[in-house]
């Protein structure tokens, strides 16, 4: 599971979707949460990168409320410029103008398809993290090795 | 002799073009190019008089090309060629940012639609050499460029976006892409339940949910639809229909069936694939673009030189050809008006260096499938128009078939004559 360090008291958490080269991406970002045992759906946010590259949204819970719910991505990409094929699309998470620490890098790289569809369906890019509270300072260390 | 020397330096180019695409990533990378019908004449081989028409396109080129002529129908000085095309922006690692950055780094697209190449060919003329050519070729304009459609970009955003899914189960059973390894299906009919069987009695997941047992399922139709006959074999059925009931807690009941699934549910679903849609938006822009005026402009640069005795040692090079263009097109729906400017400076045997300004125009029409054009070039060492002809086919995805016939006045040689220069174009594909 990749984690994601916020602060509870930090403010509104802020998700960008970059795609380099040329890729576009277009898709969905959900924002979910654990409930009585039964999971539930508290955002969606739809997210096109575009011509520009890169798509932003601002989650609209409280950074307080956020610890333990999952960010998950369904996101389709291809590439337009049909010779620069090989690209990254990744995810970056920002709090207070801050990025934020991950357990593992929110990165897609590799070929994309062409988007003119001659090499078939767009390529799907899925993934998810879990917020989870920054860890007391005499932790920070070990989380530095971790980050990107 | 000569043809074993071409068949040996066409291998030498043939095994050179994995080397031009390496990078430290994916030494594949360049194969995934591919052949565009309409690809622009190779440089190399226009300044070796190899190319089936004088008058060159200025239309975007972008692909990795292998191209072939044969001149063996008549006794024309030269003889077979192979040439090499390829896009070295991006075969060397370059990249853009994004579409923005494509449309508006003038520079940075020029470069990314740059055409290199080298050729090799020979020639009755010098029966022991062998001639080799280098070109470089530079889109300057190119009006009806695919990448300046912002309504082409916004239909495939919309294309690309996936089901929006509302239900969080679905969502994170969404994650695992179970679809593409779905092997088997339980079924029950009786009690209208029934599992999808992943990787066979390794992972065992309810349809719907991986999450939710006893949910309802909600494709149930489309599954069936796509359940096979077939006899499926498993190490221990009852084991494994053990596993299941236990897990799912399902209802005790003897009408349980093992079924093959050939072929995945998704697959099932009657709307076009997100290729498709894909192809048609591409379809449609093209269709709207032949519709209007487009221009387009480039500038070429090719040398050759030849190998005395066909020794590739350096002190053994001697020129041979240069020559500078610059062409233009005019696009009019199906028909493609065409203007070349060229100064040429050949090397003959035993002359002064001949300086000669050509001047050529030609009419192109294309179809789906074929092309057919004809030129006139004017050149002022000859004082001669020389006529010609070409047909272009397309055979397969990626091969075009050529035929140019017409006549080439020859500037060592009285009078002209007719020449027949048949040839293909495509791609190392992988």
């Amino acid at each position: 599971m990749n984690y994601c360090l916020i602060n509870p008291n930090g403010d509104f958490v802020k998700v960008i979707l970059k795609a380099d080269n040329g890729i576009r991406a277009s898709g969905y970002f959900y924002l979910i949460k654990l409930e009585n045992n039964e999971y539930q759906l508290s955002e969606t946010h739809e997210v096109r990168t575009g011509d520009n590259g890169r798509d932003s949204f601002t989650l609209t819970t409280l950074s307080n409320l956020l610890k333990g719910q999952i960010l998950v991505w369904h996101v389709n990409s291809c590439a337009q410029i049909a010779q620069g094929i090989r690209g990254k699309v990744r995810v970056e998470i920002f709090q207070n103008e801050k990025k934020l620490k991950t357990t593992s890098k929110v990165l897609h790289t590799g070929n994309f398809p062409p988007c003119d569809g001659s090499e078939g369906d767009p390529r799907k890019l899925k993934n998810q993290l879990v917020f989870s509270e920054m860890p007391p300072m005499q932790n920070i260390k070990l989380w530095k090795e971790l980050d990107l | 002799m000569e043809r074993i020397r071409f068949i040996i330096l066409s291998l030498g180019i043939l095994l050179s073009v994995p080397v031009f695409a390496q990078n430290d990533t994916d030494p594949e990378a360049a194969f995934n190019y591919k052949l565009d019908y309409s690809v622009p004449e190779s440089p190399a081989f226009s300044v070796l008089d190899a190319n089936p028409a004088m008058v060159a396109r200025g239309t975007s080129a972008q692909e990795l090309i292998i191209n072939l002529a044969n001149n063996l129908i008549n006794q024309e000085n030269l003889n077979s060629g192979i040439a090499v095309d390829f896009n070295p922006f991006f075969v060397f690692g370059g990249k853009f940012e994004n579409i923005n950055e494509y449309r508006g780094n003038y520079l940075k697209r020029v470069l990314g639609n740059t055409q290199l190449s080298f050729a090799t060919t020979t020639h009755n003329d010098f029966p022991n050499d062998m001639l080799v050519s280098a070109g470089v070729r530079f889109t300057l304009y190119d009006s009806k460029d695919l990448l300046f459609s912002k309504d082409l970009g916004k239909n495939i955003d919309e294309i690309l976006l996936p089901k929006k899914d509302t239900d969080p189960y679905e969502i994170i059973d969404g994650l695992n892409d179970f679809d593409k390894t779905v092997d088997y299906v339980y079924e029950n009919s009786s009690v209208k339940e029934y599992y999808k069987i992943y990787n066979v009695d390794t992972v065992l997941v309810r349809v719907d949910s991986l999450f939710l047992p006893k949910r309802i399922l909600k494709r149930k139709e489309t599954v069936l639809k796509n359940m096979g006959k077939e006899e499926v074999v498993v190490k221990n059925p009852d084991r494994l229909l053990h596993r299941i009931r236990k897990i799912y807690k399902l209802t005790d009941s003897n009408d349980w069936e093992l079924k093959k699934v050939d072929s995945l549910y998704t697959k099932s679903n009657s709307s076009k694939s997100k290729a498709d849609q894909l192809k048609d938006a591409y379809e449609k822009t093209k269709e709207l673009l032949k519709d209007t005026r487009g221009y387009s402009l480039s500038l070429g640069f090719a040398t050759a030189g030849r190998f005395i005795d066909s020794d590739l040692s350096l002190h053994n090079l001697k020129g041979f050809r240069n020559q500078v263009w610059l062409s233009g097109q005019l696009s009019l729906k199906k028909i493609d008006l065409m203007v070349l400017g060229m100064y040429r400076n050949s090397k003959i045997v035993q002359q002064n260096d001949v300086n000669e300004f050509m001047l050529g125009t030609g009419l192109r029409y294309s179809s789906s499938w074929f092309n057919i054009g004809g030129e006139a070039i004017y050149s002022t060492e000859n004082k001669k128009i020389d006529l010609g002809t070409n047909f272009e086919f397309l055979l397969g995805k990626r091969i075009v078939f050529y035929i140019s016939i017409g006549n080439r006045s020859n500037l060592n040689v009285e009078g002209r004559k007719v020449r027949i220069m048949p040839g293909i174009k495509w791609n190392l594909s992988e």
